[in-house]
């Protein structure tokens, strides 16, 4: 299991990713969900489900991720579940 | 105003009466359940998430992170749809409907109601009767 500071350094780069590639996932992939993680764009998909299949389909699954609507943005904010 | 209310169970755990995508769902109160966006108003069990899914009443699905009380972390898919309470003695919808997202939750964990919930029901007020061991809501 990742270390919580591994996953917060993951949520950041994720983060400095997402400012980066966001007019491009608008202008490119508008109406498809897309798959951030490793601070990359890893999947573009029609679906939601389809986006988490091609990131289950990586060498290896990363454990955190974000998949959005391409027209929409990623929350990168934490919610607590206690 | 009218009101609804809700006795503690023999354990000490609230349990409201919620329409969740059109489905009725009994749902523990859980006050630790909060997002700084918000947003999540629910956690439900992996079964009944599916269930409004295959049923079309989930939208603008996304990938958020949660935290738990030991600090772990983890990655749960949410979706958005449509909320209501339910009068518990009538069975009829009570007070305003939310848009919100529920995530999918973890398997043998209650589905549960958070504060986001709470916090968009416009011109609503809880009252919990530490004595009597019931919360109220009052609604418009």
């Amino acid at each position: 299991m990742m270390s919580q500071t591994t996953f917060e350094q993951d949520i950041s780069r994720n983060r400095e990713a997402f400012a980066s590639l966001r007019e491009e996932i608008r202008r490119r992939h508008a109406g498809q969900y897309v798959a951030l993680a490793d601070g990359k764009l890893q999947a573009v998909a029609p679906s939601y489900d389809e986006a988490l299949a091609a990131l289950q389909r990586l060498p290896s699954m990363p454990e955190c991720y974000f998949i959005f609507e391409a027209d929409d943005e990623p929350i990168f904010d934490v919610f607590t579940d206690y | 105003m009218a009101r609804i209310s809700w006795r503690a169970t023999s354990a000490g755990a609230y349990w409201i009466d919620v329409v969740v995508g059109g489905l009725p769902l009994s749902l523990m109160v859980d006050t630790g359940l909060t997002d700084p966006q918000n947003q999540i108003g629910f956690a439900l069990e992996p079964a009944t998430y599916d269930q409004l899914k295959q049923g079309r009443q989930l939208s603008h699905f996304r990938a958020r992170v949660s935290r738990d009380a030991s600090g772990r972390y983890v990655t749960v898919e949410t979706g958005e749809t449509t909320a209501q309470l339910l009068d518990p003695t009538t069975r009829g919808h009570a007070g305003p409907i939310a848009h919100l997202f529920v995530s999918r939750g973890t398997p043998g964990v209650p589905g549960r109601v958070g504060v986001p919930f709470f916090h968009r029901l416009k011109g609503c007020r809880v009252e919990w009767d530490l004595d009597a061991h019931t919360m109220t809501i009052e609604y418009p």
